[in-house]
């Protein structure tokens, strides 16, 4: 049957889409900040309605290492009530995330195209000065579309003897989402010594479009 | 339930993409089945079967959320209405009187469940069209005139500066105007109080940019990939 939502519903489940977040950090007032999108825009009560009933439907499961997965309302409520922001290590730090069904449900509204997703990243050693980037997406197309943006906006001087492609099979997009396989792009960069002559344009007309409602 | 609470809106893919589709302007219902109707639209499909898509859109027309109608039959609200609706011809074809095509679009409860879900920022959705001018505006041969509108107006100036610098215009400075309307009628179905408005002439026929900038920002193909995020 296909799936039916709220919007409350469906930003609980389309947050936690890429990784875990932790349950007190629903009711923080920095969550719009830390999430970088609108809020959810529940009541306390109806955003443990909400939880719970995701919850007991199998869509969302809830955990934290002291009492491992929850079930109930009062438990829900409880974790709630945890301090926001704990630190990492604090045994007491409920997470929700989302289950098989529960991503398969948000796909069914979502639609989303995977084959355009891209994990990007940047790590430093100590041995070397340039940063070193790694991008993965499943279409090589977009994901040299995606690297040619990202350096002109980034002002990277790519190493271009550094650059290596390769293919991993299965990947594991997100904590519940595997695909048969992408590729997978690495180089070194460094900034750019003189940066571009061009002023930088802010956004794109397109997204200042866009933005002001994120579920179009 | 307290007084005046209104119960929350739950949607499928389908009915909330046939409401979305419809927020800014009337579609046709034809174009619904169309082959390039995600060209034309610029996202994703509905990715419903006609027979489902048939459904979707009697369910909302009943539950007074969506009307649908042409210039010669009015109002419709059956399925076979639909029906015969999905089967008009539309398109730039010269032969196809405009009068007939069924179109269809958010009734004001349609706009507020809509929003009650997409929980819109309307101080932050901008308006940009261009025109050609007419002779009484003594406007010069050739150039086009812009027309800018947005509530925030903080917002509306990167707006403008974004699609000059992105070389989708070329403003003339002399002729720019600021002014302010209220109300605004943002769209067919939703009024705001008022609105911040920038207009402006463009010789249509310049040089657009001479900047080497990527298609689309990173930004935007990071986000891409899922529409309703």
């Amino acid at each position: 049957m296909e799936p039916r939502f709220t919007r409350g519903e469906y930003w609980l489940l389309e947050t936690v889409v890429e990784h875990e977040w932790d349950i007190p950090g629903l009711m923080g007032s920095d969550l719009e900040l830390h999430l970088n999108k609108k809020g959810h825009g529940l009541t306390r009560a109806s955003l443990l309605a909400n939880l719970y009933r995701l919850l007991s439907s199998g869509l969302i499961y809830a955990k934290n290492e002291v009492d491992g997965f929850l079930s109930t309302y009062q438990q829900i409520e409880c974790a709630l009530d945890e301090t926001p922001w704990q630190i990492r290590g604090d045994k007491k730090y409920t997470v929700y995330g989302l289950t098989q069904e529960g991503g398969a449900q948000w796909e069914a509204f979502a639609a989303p195209d995977w084959g355009r997703y891209v994990d990007a990243g940047e790590t430093f050693s100590d041995e070397n000065e340039n940063g070193i980037w790694e991008i993965i997406c499943a279409d090589k197309d977009w994901l040299d579309r995606y690297c040619e943006a990202m350096c002109f906006d980034h002002e990277l001087e790519v190493s271009l003897e550094t650059i290596a492609w390769d293919y991993i099979a299965p990947w594991q997009v997100t904590y519940w989402k595997q695909l048969d396989g992408a590729h997978r792009l690495r180089f070194e960069a460094q900034d750019k010594e003189e940066p571009s002559s061009l002023s930088q344009p802010g956004h794109h007309p397109e997204f200042l479009d866009k933005s002001w409602c994120a579920w179009r | 339930m307290k007084d005046g609470e209104r119960i929350e809106p739950r949607f499928t893919r389908g009915e909330y993409w046939l409401l979305e589709t419809v927020v800014e302007s009337l579609f046709p219902v034809s174009g619904l089945i169309d082959d390039d109707f995600e060209v034309s639209l610029n996202k994703k499909g509905h990715g419903l079967t006609r027979a489902a898509l048939i459904e979707t859109l009697h369910r909302l027309i009943s539950s007074g959320l969506i009307y649908a109608e042409s210039e010669v039959n009015g109002l419709i609200s059956t399925d076979q209405h639909i029906e015969r609706a999905l089967n008009e011809p539309w398109g730039d074809t010269a032969s196809i009187d405009p009068k007939t095509i069924t179109y269809y679009g958010l009734t004001q409860e349609g706009g507020a469940q809509w929003e009650a879900f997409a929980a819109p920022d309307w101080q932050r959705y901008v308006d940009a069209s261009y025109r050609v001018p007419d002779e009484s505006e003594n406007v010069p041969d050739g150039y086009v005139v812009w027309e800018m509108i947005c509530p925030y107006k903080v917002r509306l100036e990167s707006y403008f500066k974004s699609m000059y610098m992105h070389g989708h215009c070329e403003v003339i400075l002399e002729s720019v105007v600021w002014d302010y309307i209220a109300p605004w009628d943002a769209t067919y179905w939703k009024q705001l109080n008022g609105a911040y408005r920038v207009r402006f002439q463009d010789p249509d026929n310049a040089v657009k940019s001479e900047h080497s900038l990527p298609d689309l920002p990173y930004s935007l193909l990071y986000q891409v990939w899922c529409a309703w995020r």
